[in-house]
């Protein structure tokens, strides 16, 4: 666990965790944990909640920091009023009713919450929505246009990709980032760039084959 | 038999899953994406210490939070959790609570808020 500096701090604005140009496929979950400090600052706000009397507790309860942000999301521009204390995950869900992004482990662990941020990968359950602000966002929501399936969508059906299908978002995106750098990955690749999102169902290999497919049957962007 | 055998049309063929879109662009409904009108949310606490015995549980503080439909705790529990889905584990309630009052592991869950 990454420990940041400021991480005491409530208000995160502008506290833009470092971008990270590396090729998902060399550092696919490295990418995604670098926005794992938010944790610490969960962990602060319950010690402090503890170390108060009850009135401030219940004050600091109703009355939590809010910061207004703007986001686009799928191409949809939003302007959201985010307590400081939301995650990216927590905001597509519960304010935009995005609930294709899951959470599954809530701890960066499982991948299922896996978003592009700015076309990059990144676990939505451990960036705060305030370090949203200004970015755009893509969703599993966002893949096919018009009804239209992504050629990695209709892979994921072609190969049976899914079966219970909650991982299934997050794999979507994880391997659309790699497609987007990695135009026809093979399947080193594929299983490089996606050991950080699980699969209970333990249904890899064919997750893997979609990807390998989507990318050699279009050897462009997803 | 002088008709023909027809050719089978789904053994030997591949069958997509009937909610496969669903699933590929997050259309597909699981528990958690569901929200209901006037529905509670819960938080489970749990003993930070293993193998500990707890003595009492002080649930005044966090009953008085804005918003708090109740604390339960082993003690006031109806149904015990985790017991398994054998008629909602109600026939191991009394055994768990006079186990569960002398130790607890990190595992249980001791209080719920």
């Amino acid at each position: 666990m990454r420990d940041t500096p400021d991480a005491s701090s409530s208000s995160n604005k502008g506290n833009t965790p470092p971008s990270d140009q590396r090729s998902p496929t060399a550092t696919s979950r490295r990418v995604c944990l670098e926005g794992a400090g938010s944790t610490v600052v969960a962990t602060a706000a319950v010690q402090a909640l503890g170390s108060t009397p009850a009135d401030a507790a219940a004050s600091a309860m109703t009355a939590p920091a809010r910061t207004a942000i703007s986001l686009t999301v799928n191409g949809v521009s939003h302007r959201v009023d985010v307590e400081d204390r939301w995650t990216l995950v927590e905001l597509l869900r519960d304010q935009l009713d995005l609930t294709g992004t899951k959470i599954g482990c809530d701890r960066s662990e499982c991948g299922a919450c896996t978003v592009l941020l700015n076309g990059q990968p990144v676990y939505a359950c451990c960036q705060l929505a305030v370090w949203a602000d200004g970015a755009d966002v893509q969703t599993v929501e966002g893949l096919a246009h018009n009804g239209q399936l992504s050629p990695l969508q209709q892979a994921f059906i072609d190969h049976n990709a899914p079966q219970c299908g909650f991982c299934t978002p997050g794999q979507l995106m994880m391997a659309t980032a790699l497609l987007n750098t990695v135009p026809r990955p093979d399947a080193a690749q594929v299983q490089q760039a996606l050991v950080g999102n699980l699969c209970r169902c333990s249904n890899y290999n064919a997750i893997v084959e979609a990807v390998v497919a989507a990318g050699a049957q279009q050897g462009g962007a997803a | 038999m002088s008709e023909a055998v027809q050719p089978l049309m789904t053994i030997g063929h591949v069958t997509p899953r009937v909610d496969a879109v669903e699933r590929v662009t997050g259309q597909a409904k699981y528990t958690n994406d569901i929200k209901l009108p006037g529905m509670l949310y819960a938080r489970v606490l749990r003993s930070p210490y293993p193998h500990a015995r707890i003595l009492r549980i002080d649930t005044s503080e966090a009953s008085r939070l804005p918003g708090v439909q109740a604390v339960i705790t082993h003690e006031t529990a109806r149904v015990v959790w985790g017991a398994g889905a054998v008629a909602g584990g109600r026939q191991y309630n009394d055994a768990i609570k006079k186990t569960t009052l002398q130790r607890r592991y990190i595992f249980n869950p001791s209080c719920s808020l």
